[in-house]
């Protein structure tokens, strides 16, 4: 593995690499307050909302996020939906990430004890403040393992994004590899994805230990 | 004073209180004791707005009055709840301040120069920038019900206020309801413990079960 090639090829997984990036950031800031509120309507008391729901995320987990891409980008053109590729990329990651989101929300809404609710009620708070005050950061601090698990996913599940022809970190080291007939691309670009969820493990690690403050 | 009349409530077919009637005179302490699933809580939770009777009426200082409707700065009703519902995530200080805050708007300055009388008289100064978790059992209930009397309730109601706690505190929570009392709180204590209540009670009111 010399070093000189290596110079050579990294500015191109680089590049790559800041794709994978962009599409990782997009989708968290997209998905994750999605996820909350679809998790709400998942909670709603009006039914035929709860039926919408659970079918978008039954529709999102039950089919690969390689079809989903595919589907937005070559399908929804048909019916006159055109995406370029990369808010196609976006669209699609961050429905397919949010019914995930949604239902680890779920779950986080559900295990808060109702006697906090009724606490709050009668302080006399309203519904919104006591969501926003009490239930949400409570929701938040039990749910952060499980998002976490998603957004290392997140980091690979990116690599998708090569089937409907965009260069990310992947497909820059796999474009190397072919032209170069070698294997260095691809152990750099393994080297930069273990980089890059390190940094999320990391950071996910701050967020639990900022949380940490209370039991 | 507060007037309790004919008061129903069933649960799924069952009746659980059954033309209950009672008043509760102002400053004074009345006590509600009954065995397990003879309605106290229930009767409790309706004053309390958690629960809609299915029929009866209210009235406060003789006018009509719906604990279901008794929302926002005007809420009339304070609760101590059995496992105190504090909540986990806020300092015991904001724990008593967010209400103040949120609910009638006060600053952050109009509030602390209400609640703090109140966590001193209390004895909770050392502990306002603890969390819940880290409080005993008699502190939480102290902290409960510096929450509820920083909006200052026209009652204040609690839910089996010594079951919670280990029995040599029970003297000292009875001898806090009654100081709050000599304050001047009108205060309905749920029980199922006789000599508890007739230890503080002005007057002590008995549910049975129904049709047990």
């Amino acid at each position: 593995m010399s070093l000189t090639y290596v110079n050579q090829i990294l500015p191109s997984l680089f590049s790559g690499a800041w794709m994978t990036i962009r599409i990782f950031f997009w989708t968290l800031v997209g998905a994750l307050p999605l996820g909350v509120l679809v998790s709400m309507g998942l909670r709603s008391r009006f039914s035929p909302i709860r039926w919408v729901l659970n079918f978008y995320v039954w529709l999102m987990r039950g089919t690969p996020l390689l079809l989903q891409l595919m589907f937005v980008f070559y399908g929804l053109p048909d019916v006159n939906i055109v995406f370029a590729r990369y808010p196609a990329a976006l669209f699609a990651f961050i429905l397919n990430y949010a019914a995930y989101f949604a239902e680890i929300f779920r779950g986080g809404f559900a295990g808060i004890d109702h006697g906090q609710y009724e606490g709050a009620q009668v302080l006399g708070l309203t519904y919104t403040q006591t969501l926003r005050k009490i239930i949400l950061p409570q929701v938040v601090k039990s749910v952060i393992p499980a998002v976490g698990n998603e957004v290392i996913n997140l980091v690979k599940d990116s690599s998708l994004v090569y089937v409907i022809g965009l260069g990310d970190l992947l497909r820059a080291g796999n474009v190397a590899s072919a032209r170069d007939v070698t294997l260095v691309p691809l152990i750099l670009v393994g080297i930069i994805y273990l980089l890059l969820t390190l940094v999320c493990t990391y950071a996910l690690r701050g967020l639990e230990k900022h949380y940490s403050y209370y039991r | 004073m507060l007037e309790l009349k004919n008061i129903n409530k069933s649960f799924a077919q069952r009746k659980i209180l059954n033309n209950f009637s009672m008043v509760v005179p102002d400053q004074q302490i009345v006590s509600i004791v009954g065995p397990s699933g003879a309605g106290k809580t229930t009767l409790l939770r309706c004053i309390a707005g958690l629960e809609r009777p299915d029929s009866g009426s209210f009235l406060l200082d003789g006018q009509p009055f719906d604990p279901v409707e008794d929302r926002g700065s005007e809420r009339k009703i304070g609760v101590v709840f059995q496992d105190f519902n504090l909540f986990p995530n806020l300092s015991v200080f904001d724990n008593i301040m967010l209400a103040p805050k949120m609910v009638t708007g006060q600053t952050t300055k109009q509030a602390r120069e209400q609640v703090e009388p109140l966590v001193e008289s209390l004895g909770l100064a050392q502990v306002v920038k603890q969390y819940p978790f880290q409080l005993s059992g008699g502190q939480k209930q102290r902290v409960a019900i510096a929450r509820a009397l920083a909006m200052e309730p026209a009652i204040l109601c609690y839910d089996e206020p010594t079951s919670a706690l280990d029995p040599t505190l029970r003297d000292t929570v009875g001898q806090l309801i009654l100081d709050l009392k000599k304050r001047g709180i009108t205060q309905i204590v749920v029980t199922h413990d006789q000599q508890f209540a007739e230890k503080i009670a002005d007057q002590v009111v008995t549910v049975k079960p129904l049709n047990a």
